[in-house]
């Protein structure tokens, strides 16, 4: 971009967790603006829709840190580039010196793929949009560095655990990639991913991939499973279904999501079809009778049925006045469905749709009577547009208990059962209905958008965190003065039995094992042994300077120990170090045994 | 020796508390030379020509089942032609008598073909399950877990109930999925050490034969290449021009390759188990393994501990480089090349001097703290059996416990009835002990199907006998019975070796049954 730019990034770089924006990681930039461009909130936000809507989207629900001008701007391009579901937390310093003006922009890191390109991209989208730039070509500057390439609903999905997780002071750290999380520290740290942490086992997880064997183990226990049969062409499909009777289901038995999964089928003609549908995205196809009644989600964690919403797949109601196109363009019409912060999706027709409403006499065209309901899907999958109703007051015990039985059966302590019933306030065992499925990685979406449903997002983080005991961690800042403090500190923890993770000198050691060190003052030092899993407490010398540039490392600690009362920046570091929780303590007497004593006290439960 | 008829009964029969197999053989031909038919199998047999036919057959079956690597727990010779076979580790008593047969009576018919003993030996392994697998069942019997497969897919079951343990192969049902996912790349595992700053191969995926030239030329020219998934064995050797590293790229076979800097000498492969490293093998290309357990240094079997600490898994072999894995870790320079989620043992118990005591270690990491694994169980005889259970039932509820029930009416567990047909004895209990649900069991006996086809289940704690029931079935049970009998009004007199307790009606034996087992 050329100096007109509203924007000129000077210097960027990242920032650790434990740095001005509290206990979360950031991006920085120090700008050079110009006053001489007027930000036109609106013509950007027109703009910056062309380019992604859910960018936009999420730039029009970011407030405006301060002064809303070039630089405030930039900073809230920044945000919502990352920001996928939540605002994020925004920091600018503006000041004027002899030599010119420039701004520090701290922006909270976000959700996004390579995080050192989104100061640079917003800088260029900022300017693009000022000169009126053909949108169509920064389509690629967006999805380069930001958003993860998963539907936006699931990407605002993924942030709410997280979000949970740092509201109850446990921020998860990105591992894995984009979906998975590490949480917690030393002995108590773990990994997740989405749902799915360490009450999710191997074992359960790949019985519960295969829809096949997961309908015998449950069978066996005299769980209700619909009948099933393998099928290995149309011909087969065909005799199974006459079989097992009409209407059946077919479905792929090694696939999620409802993909090629096809149910209501009522005649041979339609299982053939269905067959081909499967046969396209599996060789393992299965036909299964079609349990009647309802769609519902019974969501299991840590042995107790926590959550249940009844699914209504994909309808319109007919109003006698409006084609069936204009109902669904209404419902679509909705703000709540679709957008960067919405849980709910938009009606989607496909084939299905039109077999169903050629079954009903019905086209696009046709204007349905008044309260008539027409079907759009026959399966109530939240990607096509269904909308849960929440009956977690009203689930009959003995469902109820199937659903637990059925998660502890497959080995998960965390499981979403499909639940087929006529009535879910009676019992399985008297009106029949039963288990069609059982989800190793739940959504949490059925149960978040049902009206009254529970906070199933706040659920998992619990059962995720749930025993993860945080770990002493003392910060000594200072320079070498501190890296003898923090020996010292360090050997008399390890003397009360606590295996310690020490950053000191050219030490890095956490239990006893050397780690591959990124040197003295870098914060990843205190990430590592944060995240090391044999670690007790953690004890770093750190320097305030470092603190204050690249950030402390991690979202907390307990103690702040100041070992060089001199130490350059030492008054911003202990302001960082005070901001996440930690203690601040006069080290440059000699080492306080009571002190020691303390920190030694905070060790987890084991 | 024809096999006239075999029959199975099931765990806690009145033969053995493990599974058996009877045979009955057809009387041998008047010509029949048993003596000659030993010296045939001198290869398989040692010692004496037993005097009998039977005693033939049962030594033979017996030295199959030791030959093909699952020794039986015993054999009996009940009636003249009439051989209890007792399961080893795994159900291979039936598949060991068929073989026994046509080989014995090959060796009465004259000379053996050579070879047609190892085939039969070759024949019976490959019914049995993996090396690994049987190593872990027969820790787990000699635990006293009652080990026995699970419902298909779903592994190995050890223990009882709430106690129970599921495994599959080395993974263990506490594994995380999250740790399994991981595990299948290399290239994630990598960058989750990496990000703990544990020492690391460098390494980098390339999805085409170019992209990999260059990782190569990054690395400095030379390297490795390697599937992603670390189900191949050994480090491959290492490759430079162009020409070398579009053949090793396409003997992955696959979209996409591992580009590894070349490791400093060959692997060391080390088992975690319970987050100790338990062996280290030497993995020098064209040789077996050696055992280098005492060899590796410290500080290397601690970056192995910890290399499966941080992918969190139960049971893993690690492969470590070094320049010289018997340094301390600042001179060694050892570093992780693999870390592989749910090993085959076999390598680690063909090198290691004691085998069992290392299987019993692996088994224990995987049990996770299951203790014994056993939940109460009282199995109830007679006709007061269905008052009995019921009682007992309804007073462990009362004290919080998930009872599961099998009966004449039923099978419930933790108030949930699953079944409403008849579930007594080896119908309904198997179901309980394999219930993760359920915390105690009460299972009514129906006497003529427990002597004709066992229980289900290798024991039981306490048997009540509230009504009549024949002597040698009352004999059973009490040896089933870990702790005691409880004798109800018609029971027979029992054993004098036995633990009875006395009752006078239904309520009385369930409340001598529960005191038996003790408080919660």
């Amino acid at each position: 971009m050329n100096g007109a730019a509203p924007v000129r990034i000077l210097a960027d770089g990242r920032l650790a967790a434990g740095n001005r924006l509290g206990g979360i990681a950031g991006l920085w930039a120090r700008v050079a603006w110009s006053d001489a461009t007027a930000i036109d909130e609106g013509a950007l936000g027109r703009w910056l829709a062309e380019v992604d809507p859910n960018v936009a989207s999420e730039l029009a629900l970011t407030p405006a840190p301060g002064p809303a001008d070039a630089v405030a701007a930039f900073a809230r391009v920044a945000a919502a580039l990352m920001a996928s579901g939540r605002s994020l937390a925004i920091v600018i310093d503006r000041e004027t010196t002899p030599a010119g003006r420039s701004a520090l922009v701290i922006v909270e890191e976000g959700r996004a793929v390579a995080p050192e390109r989104v100061m640079a991209a917003a800088a260029d989208l900022l300017a693009a949009a000022v000169a009126g730039l053909p949108a169509a070509g920064f389509r690629d500057r967006v999805a380069d560095c930001g958003a993860p390439p998963i539907k936006a609903f699931l990407r605002y999905a993924y942030t709410l655990i997280p979000a949970r997780l740092a509201a109850r002071g446990a921020a998860a750290r990105p591992a894995l990639g984009q979906r998975g999380s590490l949480v917690g520290e030393g002995v108590g740290a773990r990994l997740f991913l989405f749902t799915m942490g360490r009450g999710t086992g191997a074992l359960g997880a790949a019985i519960a991939a295969r829809k096949d064997a997961c309908a015998a183990l449950l069978s066996r226990f005299g769980l209700p499973v619909p009948r099933q049969l393998p099928v290995a062409d149309a011909d087969a499909a065909e005799a199974a279904a006459g079989a097992i009777g009409y209407p059946v289901v077919v479905k792929p038995a090694d696939r999620s999501g409802g993909a090629g999964v096809a149910a209501g089928l009522a005649h041979a003609a339609e299982v053939r079809q269905a067959f081909a549908r499967a046969a396209a995205v599996s060789r393992r196809i299965v036909v299964e009778e079609m349990l009647r009644g309802e769609d519902h989600r019974l969501t299991v964690i840590g042995g107790r049925m926590v959550a249940a919403a009844l699914r209504v797949p994909p309808e319109v109601v007919g109003d006698g006045r409006r084609s069936v196109r204009a109902l669904i363009d209404a419902v679509n019409a909705d703000p709540q469905r679709g957008g960067s912060r919405s849980m709910l999706l938009p009606l989607v027709c496909d084939g299905e749709t039109d077999r169903l409403l050629a079954a009903a006499g019905l086209t696009f065209a046709s204007v349905p009577p008044a309260g008539m309901r027409v079907r759009l899907h026959s399966a109530a999958n939240l990607t096509m547009g269904a909308r849960p109703v929440d009956v977690t007051a009203s689930v009959h015990p003995d469902n109820r208990a199937a659903a637990v039985h059925a998660a502890a059966i497959m080995g998960l302590d965390l499981a979403g059962i499909d639940f087929i019933s006529p009535d879910i306030g009676r019992s399985w065992r008297e009106i029949g209905g039963g288990i069609c499925e059982v989800n190793r990685e739940p959504g949490l979406l059925v149960h978040q958008v049902a009206e009254g449903g529970p906070d199933m997002a706040e659920a998992c983080a619990r059962h995720i965190l749930a025993p993860a005991p945080l770990v002493p961690i003392v910060a000594v800042l200072g320079g070498g003065d501190a890296d003898a403090a923090a020996q010292a500190i360090a050997a008399a923890m390890a003397e009360s039995g606590l295996a310690v993770g020490l950053a000191a000198g050219r030490h890095l050691v956490a239990a006893g094992l050397r780690l591959s060190d990124p040197g003295p003052g870098d914060p990843l030092r205190v990430t590592r042994l944060v995240a090391h899993p044999a670690v007790e407490a953690v004890v770093a010398a750190v320097p305030p300077a470092a603190v204050v540039a690249r950030g402390f490392g991690h979202g907390r600690a307990d103690v702040a120990l100041v070992a060089e009362p001199g130490a350059p920046d030492l008054a911003a570091a202990t302001r960082i170090m005070a901001a996440i929780g930690a203690e601040v303590v006069d080290g440059s007497s000699p080492l306080d045994a009571d002190l020691v004593r303390r920190i030694a006290a905070r060790r987890p439960p084991s | 020796m024809e096999i006239v008829a075999t029959q199975s009964h099931a765990a806690g029969n009145r033969f053995h508390r493990s599974p058996v197999t009877v045979v009955r053989l057809a009387a041998a031909a008047a010509d029949a030379d048993p003596a000659a038919a030993h010296g045939r199998l001198a290869p398989l047999l040692g010692g004496p020509a037993p005097g009998d036919p039977g005693s033939l057959f049962a030594a033979t079956a017996a030295a199959l089942a030791a030959a093909a690597g699952d020794p039986l727990a015993g054999t009996r010779i009940v009636a003249a032609g009439e051989v209890v076979l007792v399961h080893g580790a795994t159900a291979i008593a039936a598949a060991a008598a068929t073989r026994a047969g046509v080989l014995l009576a090959a060796a009465l018919a004259g000379p053996l073909p050579a070879g047609t003993i190892a085939a039969a030996v070759t024949g019976l392994r490959r019914t049995l399950p993996s090396p690994t697998d049987r190593a872990l069942l027969r820790a787990g019997t000699a635990r006293g877990l009652s080990p026995r497969p699970g419902p298909a897919g779903s592994g190995s079951h050890f223990g009882e109930g709430v106690r129970m343990r599921r495994t599959l192969g080395t993974v263990g049902e506490r594994t995380p999925f999250v740790s399994f996912e991981t595990a299948r790349s290399r290239l994630l595992v990598a960058r989750l050490l990496a990000a703990h700053g544990v020492p690391v191969l460098r390494l980098s995926l390339a999805t085409s034969p170019a992209a990999a030239g260059a990782a190569v030329a990054r690395l400095g020219g030379r390297a490795i290449i390697r599937k992603v998934t670390p189900d191949d064995g050994g480090m491959p050797v290492p490759v430079s021009t162009p020409a070398d590293v579009a053949a090793a790229f396409g003997a992955v076979g696959e979209r996409a390759a591992i580009v590894a800097e070349p490791p400093p000498g060959p692997p060391w492969r080390f088992l975690v188990a319970g987050g100790r490293s338990v062996a280290a093998l030497r993995m020098d290309p064209g040789r077996a393994p050696v055992d280098a357990t005492a060899a590796a240094h410290a500080d290397s079997h601690l970056l192995a501990e910890r290399a499966a600490l941080v992918v969190a898994s139960d049971v893993a072999a690690v492969d470590l480089v070094a320049q010289d894995m018997g340094r301390p870790a600042g001179e060694s320079g050892a570093r992780v090349a693999d870390v592989r989620l749910g090993p085959a043992l076999d390598p680690f118990l063909a090198a290691v001097a004691a085998p069992e005591a290392l299987a019993d270690r692996v088994l224990a990491a995987l049990l996770d703290g299951a203790g014994e694994g056993r939940i109460p169980i009282v199995a109830v005889a007679g006709a007061g059996a269905p008052a009995v259970a019921a009682a007992l039932a309804e007073t462990w509820r009362g004290e919080g416990r998930r009872v599961g029930t099998a009966g004449r009416a039923g099978l419930a567990v933790a108030g949930l009835v699953l079944f409403d047909d008849d579930r007594r004895g080896r119908r309904g209990l198997p179901l309980l002990v394999d219930h993760p649900l359920a915390d105690a069991a009460v299972v009514e006996v129906d006497a003529d199907d427990l002597w004709r086809h066992g229980l289900g289940h290798p024991r039981i704690d306490v048997a009540v006998i509230d009504g009549a029931v024949a002597g040698p079935v009352a004999d059973l049970l009490a040896a089933l019975a870990d702790i005691a009998v409880v004798a109800g009004p018609g029971a027979p007199p029992l054993p004098s070796a036995v633990h009875a307790i006395a009752a006078a009606d239904a309520a009385g034996a369930a409340a001598a049954a529960h005191a038996a087992v003790g408080p919660r």
